[in-house]
């Protein structure tokens, strides 16, 4: 049986309440079924509702007809006055829309960051485990590991019913391995990993079959991606790679290409082998490890099942100077929430801090552009006494003119957010390219967008209209018509707050920004401590035997090119982020160990990358062939021997090795300028060869290339050349913080621009209230200083006080922001003086302007109507 | 006597000829039916409220039924002043109509 409307009844209900027996409900009813019948469903539901609308009292219907036909004039009105007012109406329509494009474009970053892993179906049940070191010697900020024993996730197995798999995965260290491929030779990052990881993670799989993929050891599965790049539209599936470690070559079979992980997931994976591959090499590597849990069970006390586990079975001796606890983090978590200090497998986290600053911008922006509209708003207002008399004259009360103008904020904010989402669309693409992120425009499809949407219309409609609309309403019909200003010590106050408002938050953000601008500037200019110039760098080196056989002779050969002045083989680069290896210092700190950086080096290295020597010397041919285990240290470490010199100390590493301290080198910055100087030292040894460095000189630089590229062709023909600037690698590692840097400036710079443009508009407007004393002062005498004086001195109070609120704020939250830097600028007096003297400066700029063109027009035009 | 409006005229009509049958439908489909024309249904409602509140139509609960919504019928009677109203408006009707067509037919003929 078709139903009535639902609605519609359920007004009908409230409409005939009088009725108790609801029989006219009924009647409805039965001839709603009666013309279902005979009318089609629906023409008699159209009917319902028509029936419905006929039931409504006389007087309610005449008052909502009245309300829309009121609206629709209001909408006439303000229409026309977009229209007259073009400039101004241009000014807040674009201002509103720019404010809300960057709330929305701010929104959708927000949104897809916090979207990271949380498309895996059991996303809530999945736990990696992290180790965190509380370290007491040395101070470590971010000092939780994803490393941990690899025999620790079976065992949760095992031990807990709660857990139901674990799927571990590993990738050595920058992880590229050279694969032949046919006659073609490659490098790809390949990572071992546990077969239950299909199980546990939602990634679906093209060709091959999941769970048999990773069975036989040597079977090896590809991302959509390399499937593409390396076999085209074909079927990789029981095609063969080669690796080639060293001297030993494994034949893989491609067992399966897997859909490409998405964006925003905290695992790349594009080449796959079965972690039993590593257990074979390797039966002690630590690497990350997942599990995943029975529905419902409480992960705290999982952990504290875990810590007891640990005491039992874990607690290894080689851990002795740290405090080791071992913790489960959810995986939605992963992406924002990870403090850890060797970023190796994945470094692309971010931090929540930063979201809490994108979305304090996005809001700051918004209020910025209510601000905006509603200064703006007020200053046009006088334009509009007339109108604003004559409707109170015909019977307008002030409820009626509140309404109107809120109504006109909602289409102006409509018409501005209609704009703005055109600006989103346009700006999509560009604003990826400096996030290098990947929004897509089908996140605005989402119920989550609607609901941002209807959000920005409410919050400016009724944050940025409600004071003009107050402001207007209470306007006095005898002075309006009369002409004459309010002028009341409370208005002028009650007018004062916003304008006040805008000049905090435009100092806050000047300040910000130039704190923000200068703490990056100084990290990206400040001495790391090592030479980045003209050194050409060659990697992989490691794979290729005839080019470890041959080192001396290729050193040599290089040499010979004029060009050149010198050349060194390293196991990493200064910059590289490494393992830190245990070291005993022998008696120093009884039975401690203390975590060092290592590098293992030949004879250039300090000299190539100018490191710069403090003490002692540095490794020299001549010293050498005497003492094998000569090492250079760093400041940081130096500091940690507590005594006045250290030359000559030695200490033990690596299990048995000793090394004899002959120089200390200046600090050189191998992490980030977010973390402390690491304590270092460098060793001889010239059997590892990684990366050979190349110090060229400019002249004729793609010569030097070529004749690199020859030397290296005639010792090791299979190495295919991979070479980059040093410079290059360098910036490569700075390119998070790059990026975070230009979104930065460029939301600053705009909120500045939109808050500058808002000053404009208070300016204008205070001085156009002032109109007609100008006339006046002028008529009686005054000159253009004395009134540009006059009326500045009113501004002047305005941004002193806004300074003393923005002052105080700006100083904890940029403080606060400084802390996650290790090494940071202080905040000098002068950024506030400078910021609040810029915006000042903006101030009597646009009021000085403003009142210019007043006191010189002629006093006639402002005094006519007097 | 009071004087009735023409709908209220129809609907006491209809209440009569409908018996023990009327209620707000049948009502209304009488009223459609003869007049030809589709009026809302809450505009023969209103008539039919204000002559019970008259005195004119006395109402009696009738049975609710699924096709109603669970909503019981309220059924239309004719009390005594209402007949007596009905009846002084006819002679009224007629008293006013007499003689009234010759006059008519000659103002045609004009």
């Amino acid at each position: 049986m078709p139903k009535p409307p639902k609605l519609a009844k359920f007004l009908l209900k409230i409409l005939s309440s009088q009725e108790k027996d609801g029989a006219y409900l009924g009647d409805i009813e039965e001839f709603f079924h009666n013309r279902a019948e005979s009318h089609g469903i629906w023409r008699s539901k159209r009917w319902y509702w028509m029936e419905m609308a006929r039931s409504i009292p006389r007087f309610v219907k005449e008052s909502i007809l009245w309300r829309i036909t009121m609206l629709g004039n209001y909408f006439k009105t303000a229409f026309r006055n977009i229209k007259r007012h073009n400039g101004y109406s241009f000014i807040n329509i674009f201002g509103l829309a720019v404010g809300m494009a960057v709330f929305t474009l701010i929104f959708l970053y927000i949104q897809y960051e916090l979207s990271f892993d949380r498309y895996h179906e059991n996303s809530d049940r999945i736990y990696r485990i992290l180790r965190e070191h509380v370290d007491e010697d040395i101070n470590i900020t971010n000092s939780n590991s994803v490393f941990i024993p690899n025999t620790l996730g079976p065992t949760m197995v095992e031990e807990f019913p709660e857990v139901t798999s674990t799927a571990r995965f590993f990738r050595w260290h920058r992880g590229e391995n050279y694969f032949s491929l046919g006659n073609k030779g490659i490098y790809e990052k390949m990572y071992y990993v546990d077969p239950e990881f299909f199980e546990m993670f939602s990634i679906p799989f093209i060709h091959g079959n999941p769970k048999t993929a990773l069975k036989n050891p040597l079977s090896l599965i590809l991302s959509e991606r390399l499937a593409e790049k390396y076999f085209r539209n074909e079927n990789p599936v029981g095609k063969q790679m080669m690796l080639r470690r060293g001297s030993r070559q494994y034949i893989f079979m491609i067992t399966g290409v897997f859909k490409n992980m998405p964006d925003n997931s905290h695992l790349a994976m594009d080449l796959i082998i079965p972690f039993s591959n590593l257990l074979r090499t390797n039966s002690r590597a630590s690497c990350p490890t997942y599990i995943l849990t029975r529905k419902g069970v409480d992960p705290k006390h999982l952990e504290q099942k875990l810590k007891e586990l640990i005491n039992r079975q874990f607690s290894s001796t080689n851990d002795e100077i740290f405090i080791t606890r071992y913790f489960l983090q959810p995986l939605t978590a992963i992406h924002l929430h990870s403090h850890i200090s060797d970023n190796t497998i994945y470094s692309n986290y971010n931090d929540i801090r930063n979201i809490y600053i994108y979305a304090s911008i996005a809001i700051l922006v918004l209020i910025i552009v209510c601000l905006n509209y509603m200064n703006l708003t007020a200053a046009r207002s006088f334009q509009r006494y007339k109108e604003i008399g004559v409707r109170k004259v015909v019977g307008a009360n002030r409820m009626q003119l509140f309404r109107q103008y809120l109504s006109e904020t909602f289409l102006i904010t409509i018409i501005s957010l209609t704009i703005s989402i055109i600006f989103v669309v346009v700006f999509l693409p560009g604003f990826n390219s400096i996030i290098r992120g990947n929004l897509s425009l089908a996140q605005m499809q989402e119920p989550t967008f609607f609901l941002v949407v209807v959000f920005i219309v409410v919050f400016v409609g009724i944050v940025g209209g409600s004071y003009p609309a107050f402001y207007m309403s209470s306007f006095r019909s005898v002075n309006i018509i009369k002409g004459v200003s309010k002028k009341s010590a409370m208005g002028s106050w009650v007018r004062k707050i916003p304008v006040i408002a805008q000049f905090s938050i435009a100092i806050m953000i000047i300040i910000s920004t130039i704190v923000i601008i200068f703490q990056l500037n100084f990290i990206n200019t400040m001495d790391t401590g090592y030479n980045r110039e003209q050194i050409i760098v060659l990697s992989h080196l490691n794979n290729h035997r005839e080019i470890r056989r041959n080192k001396e002779a290729i050193k040599a050969e290089l040499q010979r090119n004029p060009n050149i002045s010198s050349v060194s083989c390293s196991n990493e680069l200064p910059n590289s982020i490494i393992p830190r290896t245990r070291v005993d210092l022998l008696g120093k700190n009884t039975g401690q160990l203390v975590p060092f950086n290592a590098y293992c080096v030949d004879y250039d290295f300090v000299d190539l990358f100018e490191i710069g020597i403090v003490e002692g010397r540095h490794f020299s041919r001549e010293f050498h062939a005497n003492a094998p285990n000569e090492v250079l240290i760093n400041e940081t470490a130096a500091r940690i021997f507590k005594e006045d010199s250290p030359i000559g100390q030695e200490f033990q590493f690596w299990g048995s090795q000793t090394g004899k301290i002959v120089g200390i080198v200046k600090d050189f910055h191998s992490l980030s300028l977010h973390h402390q100087v690491p304590p270092t030292f460098i060793i001889f040894d010239p059997t590892y060869n990684n990366h050979i460095s190349i110090k060229i000189n400019t002249m004729n630089i793609s010569g030097t290339i070529d004749y690199i590229r020859k030397t290296m062709k005639k010792f090791a023909p299979n190495y295919q050349l991979d070479f980059h600037f040093f410079d290059e690698i360098f910036q490569m590692d700075y390119q998070d913080e790059r990026k975070m840097e230009t979104i930065f400036r460029f939301f600053m710079l705009l909120s500045i621009g939109l808050a500058c443009m808002g000053l404009v508009g208070i300016a204008t407007y205070s001085t156009q209230l002032r109109i007609k004393e100008i006339g006046i002062r002028k008529v009686l005498g005054a000159s253009v200083p004395d009134i540009t004086g006059l009326i500045s001195k009113d501004f002047i109070k305005c941004v002193l006080l806004a300074n003393i609120i923005a002052w105080p704020v700006a100083y904890y939250s940029m403080n606060k922001w400084l802390q996650n830097f290790a090494y940071r600028i202080n905040l000098s007096i002068w950024v506030f003086i400078l910021s609040g003297l810029s915006a000042l400066a903006v101030a009597f700029l646009t009021t000085s302007y403003q009142t210019i063109k007043a006191a010189l027009a002629n006093p006639v035009d402002s005094l006519r109507y007097e | 006597m009071e004087l009735l409006t023409k709908l209220e005229e129809l609907v006491l009509i209809a209440v009569i000829r409908l018996k023990d049958k009327a209620y707000g439908i049948s009502v209304f489909n009488y009223i459609v039916d003869l007049t030809g024309k589709e009026v809302s249904v809450s505009s023969v409602y209103f008539p039919l409220e204000r002559l019970a509140r008259k005195g004119y139509l006395q109402t009696k609960k009738g049975e609710p039924s699924p096709k109603r919504g669970g909503m019981s019928k309220r059924y239309y009677q004719l009390t005594k002043a209402g007949v007596k109203a009905l009846q002084e408006n006819r002679s009224l009707h007629e008293t006013a109509w007499k003689d009234v067509s010759d006059i008519l037919k000659s103002a045609e003929e004009v």
